[in-house]
């Protein structure tokens, strides 16, 4: 699935190694307006 | 193979002096490209100009880049007579050809391209020209085509518009021995290639800002053009909103990982968070962030040709 353009870049490799909620609770404050979680399962299911 | 008592006359020495239908003439001096003294375009370069040339203008260490200067309006020829010796019954003998000096206005660029002219002109440059028909020249070196060798890249101070009868002046000027573009000449006709050489372009400088104070990880940083201080958020807030596109190194230029980018649209920037669980993160003492090489920032998923950033150091 192709990144829409507002949505952050992550780095896969790193987001891998995260949980989802460790990932959510690590990103929430940068990017309150962002699915974190939905981002998080786009990216550890590549 | 050298040989006792033997010139190399019948080698060297000689030209033939017939010609056919078809002779090799140049039409004014359209533009240049600053090479390195080591730059060789070979055979295989040739049949891949257009890419070999602007991949090679966007090379990542600008001691290997080569430096386009387009749209040359007029030229002053400067070169030195030749001079020659009487000798005592009259006859005339060469002494020296004398150099080359050619001086070129250009309009294009004003005084970025000046700036940027000031600095290269400390360096050690040969020098491919072309002509208004395409025609790239240098200097042939077996079955190669190499950059003239410069003695002098002359970048003169710019002179104000006059209000009367002349515009800013900015030029540019090369020194060079005759000898490369007369019995060494070496040429490619591009118009029969399909090639624009114009389209080749430089790099233009991007100036990095820290926005916002950095939290920890997290850094605020906004993109304007090194000359002209456009912001590059709306232009390229897409495409710089990769991780990729960035780069993040301490003070001993020990790279972070960056674990995210995303645009700022309040700040009109990027927001960058760093891994503070890289052994290389210093949560004290400034963290540089710079762009990508160009060749990275050029390609895919990036494909923002012809940038090349400072390295911003923040506290």
């Amino acid at each position: 699935m192709k990144k829409k353009s507002t949505e952050p870049s992550f780095n896969v490799e790193y987001v891998k190694g995260k949980k989802k909620d460790e990932f959510v609770k690590e990103f929430k404050d940068v990017y309150p307006n962002v699915d974190l979680g939905a981002i998080h399962d786009k990216l550890t299911a590549k | 193979m050298g040989a006792l008592n033997t010139l190399n006359c019948g080698v060297s020495g000689y030209g033939n002096t017939g010609f056919g239908s078809c002779i090799l003439s140049f039409d004014r001096i359209a533009g240049a490209f600053l090479v390195p003294r080591s730059y060789v375009l070979t055979p295989a370069n040739i049949a891949a100009l257009q890419s070999k040339l602007q991949t090679d203008a966007q090379a990542a260490d600008p001691i290997n880049r080569i430096y386009p200067i387009h749209y040359f309006e007029g030229i002053t020829d400067n070169s030195a007579d030749v001079t020659d010796q009487t000798l005592g019954y009259q006859s005339l003998i060469e002494v020296n050809p004398g150099d080359y000096n050619w001086l070129f206005q250009y309009i294009e660029g004003g005084l970025c391209l000046n700036k940027a002219l000031w600095k290269l002109k400390k360096g050690s440059w040969s020098v491919l020209f072309y002509d208004k028909a395409f025609k790239l020249f240098g200097y042939k070196s077996g079955a190669n085509l190499k950059g003239v060798p410069l003695k002098k890249l002359n970048v003169p101070k710019w002179r104000p518009n006059d209000g009367n009868a002349n515009v800013m002046l900015t030029q540019v000027g090369f020194v060079f021995e005759p000898s490369y573009i007369n019995e060494q000449i070496g040429f490619v006709d591009t118009s029969d290639l399909s090639i624009d050489l114009t389209s080749i372009v430089g790099l233009q400088d991007v100036a990095l800002t820290s926005l916002a104070a950095r939290a920890a990880g997290v850094m605020q940083i906004g993109a304007i053009t090194g000359c002209g201080s456009v912001n590059l958020y709306n232009t390229y807030g897409d495409n710089l909103n990769n991780v990729s596109a960035w780069v993040a190194t301490n003070a001993s230029g020990a790279l972070i990982d960056i674990t995210s980018v995303g645009k700022n649209a309040n700040l009109k920037g990027w927001t960058i968070t760093l891994s503070t669980s890289d052994a290389d993160y210093v949560s004290a003492g400034p963290i540089n962030i710079q762009l990508a090489d160009p060749s990275t920032l050029a390609g895919a998923p990036i494909t923002m040709p012809g940038y090349e950033s400072n390295k911003l150091s923040v506290a």
